[in-house]
């Protein structure tokens, strides 16, 4: 069962379809030795830096993936203070 | 994802090896039957099987992506152009091998209306690419707008001087067959710059994707560039090397749709 800050990362992609947006956490987690069911929001902003940032740029552009990435991790930083 | 792994990938060596075996038929059948109704109509075969393969890679991609995200609208608008197109062309080809086989061809409700199918689908290719130039933020540069409106500039006059003017003034054609052939090179010239400026946008180290489908696009307005020339001097025939480059055109939009899949796949 995928932690809260994993899910909401994985809805905040899901503009990439489900495959995708659960498949890049995945692997982005896997890549920073964590996964989705024990995840925190510091493992997440690692992993978006590490591997789902430059995953999204392919599919938004560079400057569209930088705005969505510095929100969702902006997002993780206050879910992680709390 | 480098090119090694893509080529080496099944789907692309189909697409691949389709484009050979057609280049390897339309060859050895002008050497052989060169001006045979036979040979001429055995054409469609590989012809028609491009566009069905691209098709059906089409399909896969769509369903990899969903139709509900933006790749996979983008994506989807693509596949419901070409299967458009799909539509149109195996009407024709069908209509060919008919009478060729002895029966009375298509209706002729069918093959007199086969160019609507064909302006269908280059609207909502063109609506695929709008959409992905928006998505993408794509944003003015004078360096990529200098090379996109050089190429796309120079297909422009091209194509008005051999198909436009001398359509326009051959009273060998009916208006509206001299709207479709114009409108058709002219939106193969506007989708291929919309194509290229999202390619160069991107650039090479993100997404050689869009370079494949600039490709295609590139391929399709020669065809249609050339098809115009040769019809307007009535040496066109069923089965002319100039019907390759559709094919290529054909094989080249399901390379690129491939090349996206496998690309983001890679992520997963």
């Amino acid at each position: 069962m995928p932690t809260a800050s994993c899910r909401f990362v994985q809805d905040e992609l899901m503009f990439l379809g489900d495959i995708l947006s659960m498949g890049m956490v995945k692997k982005g987690l896997e890549r920073i030795g964590s996964n989705p069911d024990t995840a925190t929001p510091k493992d997440l902003i690692r992993a978006i830096d590490v591997h789902i940032e430059p995953a999204m740029i392919t599919f938004v552009g560079p400057a569209k993936a930088r705005k969505i990435a510095l929100k969702i991790k902006g997002n993780l930083a206050k879910m992680g203070a709390n | 994802m480098h090119w090694k792994e893509f080529l080496k990938d099944k789907i692309s060596l189909v697409l691949f090896g389709w484009g050979i075996f057609t280049a390897a038929t339309y060859l050895a059948l002008l050497v052989i039957a060169p001006g045979e109704d036979w040979a001429t109509a055995l054409t469609y075969l590989p012809y028609d099987g491009s566009i069905v393969i691209a098709s059906i890679v089409l399909l896969f991609v769509v369903r990899f992506y969903g139709h509900k995200s933006t790749e996979g609208r983008v994506w989807s608008l693509i596949t419901i152009g070409v299967l458009l197109w799909t539509v149109a062309e195996l009407i024709w080809g069908l209509d060919v091998l008919l009478w060729e086989m002895g029966y009375s061809g298509m209706p002729a409700l069918l093959i007199d209306n086969t160019d609507y199918p064909f302006l269908a689908g280059y609207v909502f290719i063109a609506f695929g690419f709008i959409y992905k130039a928006r998505n993408t933020e794509l944003k003015s540069n004078l360096g990529y707008t200098f090379i996109v409106g050089l190429l796309a500039g120079t297909f422009a006059i091209i194509s008005m001087y051999v198909v436009a003017l001398p359509v326009l003034s051959s009273s060998g054609f009916t208006s509206s067959e001299k709207f479709f052939q114009i409108a058709f090179v002219a939106l193969d010239v506007l989708l291929f710059g919309i194509g290229l400026s999202i390619a160069l946008y991107w650039g090479t180290s993100i997404s050689k994707g869009w370079y494949l489908l600039s490709a295609a696009l590139f391929s399709m307005m020669i065809a249609d560039i050339g098809y115009s020339a040769l019809a307007l001097q009535n040496i066109y025939f069923d089965g002319s090397l100039i019907e390759l480059s559709w094919v290529a055109a054909y094989l080249l939009i399901g390379l690129a749709a491939n090349y996206q899949k496998k690309l983001h796949e890679s992520f997963i």
